[in-house]
């Protein structure tokens, strides 16, 4: 099925509003930021320079607005839905940027995040489809009551797998625009080849690559704002229940392999939930070359990129290119799992 | 070159999600529920017992995954 005049000025809208938001916006709301003090320092340069922060905020609003905008053009409840994660998500990331939340209190409070989209599945049966698509085999039953508890428990977990791919320049956004693009192949793919399943769907995704994208011109290096935790665990949690709406939990899974790892690989190395600011050690170190180094401390989490350090140290410029590869790399993966699934 | 490991671990990772969800959903989900009792008690048992075991399943390789990279590389050795 091809997209009809109506379906692509609802998709260029979709990126439209949301990306101009933000690169109209950002470098006022940045400055606004700064005059107020609310500035973070950029760790891992030399001089430690002052960045503002969080920009999440900014992020969110249009998010929400673009949401708001897609219910407009047409009127189902789910960008609405959407709308409501992104703002429980980003109001418990906004309580940690000014307040600090703790390593177990974060996830607890992003399951709330996950309670929109069940509620509005309970009275009105069209938010999202409680089976999963697999590559080749097709669908699973119906599983109602296991599939919420994944939903209400994804939330937590892929908002947190963003949050901890926000470290370094310009490596949230572009993990997100990378990520969503991988998103919105799997739903396209979806929604052109099931004529079941409409165009809005699809477009409800668009605006977390727009949003990513004009957000990475400001925070790429050297960067001009940080998003926060509001902004990273907005992002996740949008990514997470796009996913859901869309049904491609798969494919969105797959793109974030390496999000997830590294998730994974830090949370077994401190042993449990523990805010990254009471961290005995730092997994790497800025050298007197200026590049970063692999921590040696043998208690420093092991995040993905002190992996990627221990072959040798690596601007940080150099070092988020690697990242984005390999991100890269997982959405090809994913693109992989959506032609398995609704092309062959 | 330094990207090669960490795409064969995103690589296996992408493999078992993908073995281990089909096992998981075509295999132990249609078994009986974990309240019903008598006969169907023993496989509901096994039913929770798979389950947890494909999850320690995925985490144990991708452990040893991480193990085996940062021992290749001679580097500080985290916790485990």
């Amino acid at each position: 099925m091809l997209p009809t005049a109506r379906d692509l000025l609802s998709l260029s809208v979709a990126f439209a509003v949301p990306f101009l938001i933000v690169l109209s916006l950002m470098p006022r709301y940045a400055r606004f930021l700064a005059k107020r003090g609310m500035v973070v320092e950029d760790v891992h340069k030399v001089g430690a320079p002052k960045v503002p922060s969080p920009a999440g905020p900014l992020l969110i609003l249009s998010l929400v607005v673009a949401e708001v905008v897609e219910f407009v053009i047409s009127p189902t409840i789910i960008p609405l839905v959407i709308a409501a994660v992104v703002l429980i998500a980003g109001l418990v990331g906004l309580f940690d940027d000014l307040f600090v939340l703790g390593g177990k209190e974060k996830p607890l409070l992003l399951i709330l995040a996950g309670v929109p989209v069940v509620v509005a599945e309970l009275f009105n049966p069209t938010v999202y489809s409680s089976r999963l698509y697999f590559p080749i085999f097709g669908p699973t039953g119906e599983h109602f009551t296991i599939f919420s508890i994944l939903l209400l428990a994804s939330m937590p977990i892929v908002a947190n797998a963003y949050n901890m791919m926000d470290s370094f320049n310009g490596e949230i956004s572009g993990f997100t625009f990378l990520t969503s693009l991988a998103l919105i192949l799997g739903i396209g793919l979806r929604v052109f080849t099931s004529p079941s399943l409409a165009t809005e769907r699809l477009a409800i995704a668009v605006p977390l690559a727009a949003v990513s994208l004009a957000f990475y011109i400001f925070n790429r290096y050297p960067a001009k704002a940080f998003d926060g935790d509001s902004g990273a665990l907005a992002f996740g949690a949008m990514y997470a229940v796009v996913a859901v709406t869309g049904g491609v939990e798969f494919a969105a899974i797959i793109a974030i392999v390496p999000a997830i790892l590294n998730s994974f690989y830090i949370l077994s190395s401190v042993r449990g939930f523990v805010e990254r600011r009471k961290m005995d050690a730092r997994p790497t170190y800025l050298g007197e070359d200026a590049l970063l180094h692999a921590s040696k401390e043998p208690s420093a989490p092991s995040t993905l990129v002190r992996m990627l350090l221990f072959d040798g140290p690596l601007s940080e410029k150099e070092l988020v290119r690697q990242i984005l590869l390999l991100t890269a790399f997982a959405c090809l993966l994913s693109a992989v799992t959506s032609i398995l699934t609704w092309v062959i | 070159m330094r990207l090669a490991p960490l795409m064969i671990m995103t690589s296996v990772a992408w493999l078992l999600i993908l073995v281990e969800s089909y096992v998981f959903f075509e295999f132990i989900v249609p078994f009986p529920k974990i309240h019903e009792i008598g006969a169907f008690t023993l496989l509901a048992l096994l039913k929770v017992g798979l389950t947890f075991a494909l999850g320690v399943a995925w985490f144990a390789i991708m452990f040893l995954l991480r193990y085996f990279y940062v021992r290749s590389r001679g580097a500080a050795r985290p916790p485990s």
